[in-house]
């Protein structure tokens, strides 16, 4: 009597059309665009925002800062120096940038800014083993051989540790260097970062931070008759924080190879290291006595390709890049992904409600969520959601001898959480955290009005429904945000949109009748009942009855 | 309004106790507990991955009511009165098998239930109206509204479908309200759409001076019904079947304020007698 569901052939008949449509745009796009496809794949790029504040009382301040270069393995663009009330000029001096900042009289505090965008790549040093440390080095490098205040390379102390480490007959570069490196990086134990340590008392302690293991790498190399300096860097990770690094390089035939002693790193200078400066050097350097304080903020952006792009303007198809178009209009890249990424996290809510049967509070709450925890994180926009939850049910609970109705209650509760979330963020901004300063208006926004479902939620169906539907609502927040974080994923829908479409045609099937055969197969619901009021009541269908 | 809001409800209704009148299917647990009479269910569908199985149910009971056990307002409800050519007889016509799947998986998704993006759904027997109410000629079921304050009854109401109703006996969908008289269980006059009228819109039919039938029976059971859950302030709505004889429906935490209409009585007055006469140790007038 029932055969095959008419609605399905029609919803069939829409994924085939669909899926016809995103091949031909994606081969219109290939075609037309041919080579220059890699206009279309953005770079992941990282956006530093270094911040100082400076604070005197009518004095003469002077402030220096390293400003990083382009070299072989990092370029860096998109820079912006915001000096304030200080006067600003930059210098360069043998490999190195410096901003010089000024001001008079500084009375009170004055605000500087720099910003840049960079890209940066892993590099890896092989040193033929057969290379031989020559008589003479190149007149530019030999500076590099001589010993400095804080690397005390001809003191007997280093000259006898030299002896210590390294064969008497040996005068290949790449052993010695080795055996340099492994000296320092594991018979040095590491200390976290603490003021300035020279390489002398590095050897004496046996002990030290970045600084003096790098130092004592110099200083031993040059006592061997490498020249050697100390670099000076950023280790670029997501998030905030106050702390430089430094690390090696030792100078083998016209390159300068890289020796990270803390972290590790032999002849290789990964990707995610910065290169502020060259020599030993520092990174700020202002007048004494005066309040000064810095703070990095770092972040990972997607960037169209550079060279690509500025072949591409000059074509006519050019309105199929959809990313160099948007920058045109000067809208955010960041933007558009955000925009692009939501189907897809839209998606995902589909599967898990209607095939899964995971329950979420409003229908794409958890995308939404996703979205406002890219500043965050997943773990700690999880924490912060989890806190804003509980502070919610706690006003709720304390509202409650007052008898309030619904509305001015909710009024309270997201007058309540704007004011932790405030809080939090300026405990974030103090401790460095930057991860739980989801200051930014829509994940405000997002988290008020999920918290708002949330109590609601409670009065209709009691507080353990409410936490229960919360705690599976987090798996699909998870998986959402797996996905739209995703920078395959960002790449690919970003280089060519018409793949929403997919989503649309998996839509179509998760909406239709084969969804819910396939929820029928895979019976997750029955798994999420643990915590759900059991429907226990007899009915006539398990005592076996039929209708008389 | 607002009164009833926070001057009753608040003070009366625990929230821990809305959970178990909001979802159906608790509440029909606990009137089985205790001994309570009520439309007995055919099957529960748990949640989306019972959706297909609305078939197989039906097969072996063809005609009942699929319901969200957190419904409110009659949404969602469908009444299925058997097979027919190409699927199901439904209220507005025929529903194939594919359309009642995607109706049972609505309601699974939580769509006709309050947030929370999930809900049961049951399937109950269908109830027909007592004979008595035949004079009246409706297009659905009918049923009776007792407010019990604290246990004890405090005003009633005979709801009465129309054909604007589409038969259903919620006053917010055009039913008629008729006030019942505590004392003697007869219908006074009535109210559609706040509009005092003395006949069913559809029939003529009269509306006063019916006396509704078990009405003492109906009385005890709505007083029992605070027993099985002790909400200080409550509706029940009992359906008198024609062969189960008063059954209690459904309970509600947030009874409307039109049966006050319906009586021509203030909730309020109808509330400090009741307190006077309960304090007094007399009963209801």
């Amino acid at each position: 009597m029932f055969t095959e569901n008419p609605y399905q052939r029609r919803a069939r008949r829409v994924v085939w059309i669909l899926l016809g449509v995103v091949v031909l745009a994606m081969g219109a796009r290939i075609a037309i665009l041919g080579q220059d496809l890699r206009v279309l794949v953005p770079e992941l790029h990282y956006y530093v925002d270094v911040t100082i504040d400076v604070g005197a009382n009518g004095e003469a301040v002077d402030v220096r800062m390293a400003l990083p270069s382009d070299d072989e393995r990092q370029s860096i663009r998109s820079e912006s120096i915001s000096s304030g009330e200080m006067r600003y000029s930059m210098e360069r001096r043998g490999p190195n940038r410096f901003a010089q900042f000024s001001h008079a009289a500084l009375r009170g505090e004055a605000d500087i800014g720099y910003t840049f965008s960079a890209s940066t790549e892993q590099v890896r040093y092989e040193i033929d083993p057969r290379l031989e440390i020559g008589p003479t080095v190149p007149t530019a490098v030999q500076r590099y051989l001589l010993p400095e205040r804080l690397i005390q390379s001809n003191t007997p102390a280093i000259r006898e540790q030299l002896g210590r480490i390294i064969p008497p007959a040996e005068r290949r570069i790449g052993p010695i260097l080795s055996a340099i490196y492994h000296y320092a990086h594991e018979g040095i134990a590491a200390l976290p970062l603490r003021g300035t340590t020279d390489a002398l008392t590095a050897l004496e302690l046996r002990e030290a931070s970045c600084g003096g293991k790098s130092r004592l790498f110099v200083a031993l190399a040059r006592a061997a008759g490498i020249p050697a300096r100390i670099v000076g860097g950023l280790i670029l990770n997501v998030g905030g924080k106050r702390s430089s690094h430094l690390w090696a390089e030792a100078w083998v035939r016209g390159r300068w190879v890289p020796y990270c002693t803390l972290n590790g790193y032999e002849a290789v200078i990964p990707a995610h290291y910065l290169v502020l400066y060259r020599g030993d050097e520092s990174l700020f350097e202002h007048t004494r006595d005066i309040r000064f304080r810095h703070f990095f903020k770092i972040k990972e952006r997607l960037v169209p390709p550079e060279e690509a792009l500025a072949r591409l303007t000059r074509r006519p198809w050019n309105m199929l890049d959809l990313a160099g178009t948007f920058r045109q209009a000067h809208i955010s890249l960041e933007l558009l992904k955000m925009i692009l990424m939501l189907p897809v996290g839209a998606l995902l809510v589909a599967f898990f409600r209607n095939i899964l049967g995971v329950p979420a509070f409003g229908t794409f709450m958890p995308a939404l969520l996703a979205l406002g925890f890219r500043e965050t994180g997943l773990f700690w926009g999880l924490i912060l959601l989890s806190s804003v939850l509980a502070v919610a049910w706690a006003v709720r609970r304390l509202l409650g001898p007052l008898r309030l109705m619904q509305i001015p209650r909710l009024m309270i509760l997201l007058t309540v959480v704007i004011a932790w979330m405030l809080f939090l963020g300026d405990v974030g901004i103090h401790l460095g955290m930057l991860q739980i300063t989801a200051i930014s208006l829509f994940p405000i926004v997002i988290l008020s009005l999920t918290a708002e479902r949330f109590c609601g939620q409670i009065d209709e169906r009691g507080s353990l429904h409410a936490f229960t539907t919360m705690a599976y609502s987090y798996v699909s927040i998870a998986a959402c945000y797996g996905a739209m974080s995703s920078f395959a994923l960002q790449s690919l829908v970003l280089a060519f949109p018409e793949t929403l479409l997919i989503g649309v045609a998996l839509a179509v099937l998760i909406g239709s009748a084969t969804g819910l055969r396939v929820a029928e197969l895979l019976r997750f619901g029955r798994l999420l009942r643990v915590g759900r009021p059991q429907h226990k009541l007899p009915t006539l269908e398990t005592r076996g009855g039929t209708l008389s | 309004m607002n009164r009833r809001n926070y001057g009753i409800i608040f003070e009366e209704n625990a929230r821990s106790l809305f959970p178990l009148v909001n979802d159906k299917l608790l509440t029909k647990e606990r009137l089985d507990e205790c001994g309570i009479p009520y439309p007995p269910v055919y099957a529960i569908f748990e949640d989306i991955s019972e959706a297909r199985r609305v078939r197989r149910v039906l097969d072996r009971f063809p005609t009942g009511a699929l319901k969200p056990a957190c419904g409110h307002g009659g949404g969602g409800i469908l009444i299925l009165r058997g097979p027919a050519e190409g699927g199901y007889q439904a209220a507005g016509g025929v529903m194939s098998l594919a359309e009642l799947e995607q109706h049972l998986a609505q309601i699974l998704l939580g769509v006709y239930s309050l947030g929370g993006g999930h809900d049961a759904a049951f399937l109950e027997q269908l109830l027909v109206n007592d004979p008595a109410l035949e004079r009246f000629e409706l297009t659905g079921v009918a049923d009776i509204r007792v407010i019990v304050h604290r246990g004890e009854p405090v005003m009633a109401m005979l709801r009465l479908p129309t054909v604007a109703s589409r038969g259903r006996a919620n006053l917010h969908a055009g039913a008629l309200g008729v006030g019942v008289d505590l004392a003697t269980g007869l219908t006074r006059n009535g109210w559609l759409r706040r509009q005092p009228t003395a006949v069913h819109p559809d029939s003529g039919a009269p509306l006063a001076g019916f006396e509704i039938p078990t009405f003492s029976t109906i009385l005890e059971l709505s007083r029992r019904c605070y027993q099985a859950v002790p909400m200080g302030y409550m509706g029940v709505d009992i359906v008198l079947d024609a062969s189960l004889g008063p059954v209690v429906i459904e309970l509600n935490g947030r009874p409307g304020l039109e049966i006050q209409l319906a009586n021509d009585q203030s909730l309020g007055d109808a509330l400090q007698l009741a307190s006077v006469a309960t304090s007094s140790g007399r009963g209801l007038p």
